[in-house]
């Protein structure tokens, strides 16, 4: 019997949607937030954007993501109260459950690397599998969360919107960005740094195009947020042409190359929030742009790395 | 005028600079670059606001870590974060550093195994990797991620608070940045990953075969040097802290009556 037939990614969609939905609902009733109900409108918005957004027309999806940002730019996105635990109850809670607490939080990625091994074959795909199973154990997850603890289901309600609340409208800037990073390949903005790169390079030493290479593509990545979309660019552009074909360097060491080096952009950049600028919302830090900071040094390092990585081996094969 | 084309990132960096409100500097760029590719193409796809709905809406994967929200939040409720620092405090060897060794080790070892998880930002550096750093470090009074809750609330703060509230940050900071470097550095080690499948396929397209397994051999200096520094970088952030903390044991600030 197959069971591909659940693992549709609109099954997860949906349930994240009625999630957001019911935060939105609580959020309303919360009247420690002074923001209430732009913040449950927040929620609400983004939760019709997920459950419903394959459905609705692409022009209405984007006046609600105006919306959404309109709401976060009048600064109505703000936290409330949750009946958040005190540190004499979280020391009992953990004197009573021990490390069974645990279990729930192994559950999920071990249930989610479990389906994509068992759910896998024709009529699956691969990452339609992957999301709807961290979504399904994410569920288990809860269930069994809930048996340990002997907690009552609403609390989930207060729990999630207080760590939903805390990320605030910091987690819809991964989507956003991505939303920008298409509408910069529409417009070609690859093109035109590939091609005045492309322009300017001196094409006679090895060195320098692998330094141009390495540079190029970590800027772009810099400007794109995501590795994955600079890399096409700048091999077709640079690598490709420039680097493979005039020194007769091993296509798979410039092909590798380019993409992790494109890494030491990703580590630097806002653009890519979900790196960079979501986990200190998540993690509740001061320093908004903490990680960027302290990631920089070591991007610069194997940016080093891999040029001569890139440089010594192409030497050394020639 | 082709560089015209680059406005939406001009957009950006000047709204980065000016510390604007991230998500209108960003839909600003997208409209900005809508428009200029629109006067200089006379046409934009279907239009600007349905290609950044429709765009958003594509991307819907990259926020379903909502749905594991609640369940991590009622787990923080009844302790997790006080189980996490009771388990480092019976390793008695632990240290910041050395845990984000060990993890930044555990999760190359999840990328070479083929293991994607999606965030892991989520599902381990909150629930697990900070709650068992902080206290490593002798910051177990802070609480978890949440930190700055746990202590004086209302209170005014002490200099010794101010000090360890640092410490906290570069720590939050480091655990994050651990994922982060495990998880580039370290997933085209599989053969099997989007990374080096996407380096087949774009070395195909160009008109050169290559073996995945190849691609992945690659990666392996690429995994070591990553490790080697970030190691470093761990054992660093040590040094930084016992000198700190032994700066703060010679000095008591006055505490408040």
């Amino acid at each position: 019997m197959s069971l591909a037939w659940l693992f549709d990614l609109e099954v997860v969609y949906v349930a994240t949607g009625v999630v957001l939905a019911v935060f939105a609902g609580f959020t309303l009733a919360d009247r420690a937030n002074r923001a209430r109900i732009g913040t449950a409108m927040f929620w609400l918005v983004l939760g019709v954007l997920f459950a419903l957004g394959s459905h609705l027309p692409a022009w209405l999806n984007g006046v609600l993501v105006v919306i959404l940002v309109a709401i976060d730019g009048l600064g109505l996105v703000r936290q409330g109260s949750y009946r958040e635990a005190g540190q004499a109850e979280r020391a009992a809670g953990a004197d009573r459950h021990g490390l069974l607490l645990f279990v729930p939080v192994v559950l999920i990625p071990t249930l989610t690397y479990a389906g994509t091994r068992v759910f896998q074959g024709p009529g699956y795909t691969a990452n339609d599998v992957l999301y709807v199973g961290l979504g399904l154990s994410s569920a288990v997850a809860t269930v069994v969360a809930l048996w340990i603890t002997r907690a009552r289901p609403v609390l989930l309600a207060h729990d999630g919107r207080r760590l939903a609340d805390a990320i605030g409208a910091v987690l819809i800037l991964p989507q956003l960005l991505a939303a920008l990073g298409e509408m910069f390949k529409t417009a070609g903005v690859g093109r035109v740094i590939a091609s005045s790169v492309a322009a300017v390079i001196p094409t006679d030493s090895l060195l320098a195009v692998v330094l141009v290479t390495c540079a190029s593509v970590v800027l772009f990545t810099f400007i794109m947020g995501n590795s994955f979309a600079a890399f096409p660019v700048i091999m077709a552009g640079i690598g490709v042409p420039l680097l493979i074909e005039p020194f007769g360097v091993s296509p798979a060491l410039v092909g590798l190359m380019t993409l992790t080096v494109a890494s030491c952009g990703t580590l630097c950049t806002p653009m890519a929030a979900n790196f960079n600028l979501l986990p200190p919302a998540l993690l509740e830090m001061r320093d908004r742009h903490g990680v960027i900071k302290f990631q920089a040094p070591v991007a610069a390092a194997m940016f080093a790395v891999h040029v001569l990585l890139l440089w010594g081996l192409a030497s050394f094969a020639a | 005028m082709e560089w015209l084309r680059l406005i939406g990132v001009a957009v950006v960096v000047v709204g980065f600079a000016l510390r604007l409100r991230v998500t209108v500097v960003v839909l600003a760029a997208g409209i900005a670059t809508g428009l200029v590719a629109k006067g200089l193409d006379g046409g934009f796809g279907p239009g600007i606001l349905p290609a950044l709905g429709q765009a958003f809406v594509n991307g819907r994967i990259i926020t379903l870590l909502v749905l594991s929200l609640p369940v991590l939040g009622l787990l923080e409720r009844a302790g997790l974060q006080e189980e996490c620092s009771r388990v480092i405090r019976r390793a008695g060897a632990a240290t910041a550093g050395r845990l984000l060794v060990a993890y930044h080790v555990f999760r190359s070892l999840i990328g070479i195994a083929g293991i994607r998880l999606g965030s892991g930002h989520v599902i381990f550096t909150r629930p697990l990797v900070v709650p068992m750093a902080l206290p490593a470090a002798g910051l177990a009074g802070s609480a978890g991620p949440g930190g700055s809750e746990g202590g004086a609330s209302g209170a005014e703060v002490s200099p010794d608070d101010a000090d360890r509230a640092v410490e906290i940050d570069r720590i939050k900071a480091a655990a994050s940045a651990s994922e982060n470097y495990a998880n580039f550095f370290g997933q085209n080690l599989f053969f099997g990953s989007p990374g080096v499948a996407l380096v087949v396929k774009n070395l195909a397209d160009n008109g050169h075969v290559v073996s995945a397994l190849l691609v992945a051999k690659l990666a392996i200096p690429v995994a070591i040097a990553a490790l080697l520094l970030a190691g470093l970088q761990y054992a660093l952030l040590d040094r930084w802290l016992r000198r700190r903390q032994a700066a703060r044991a010679a000095s008591p600030a006055e505490i408040a009556p």
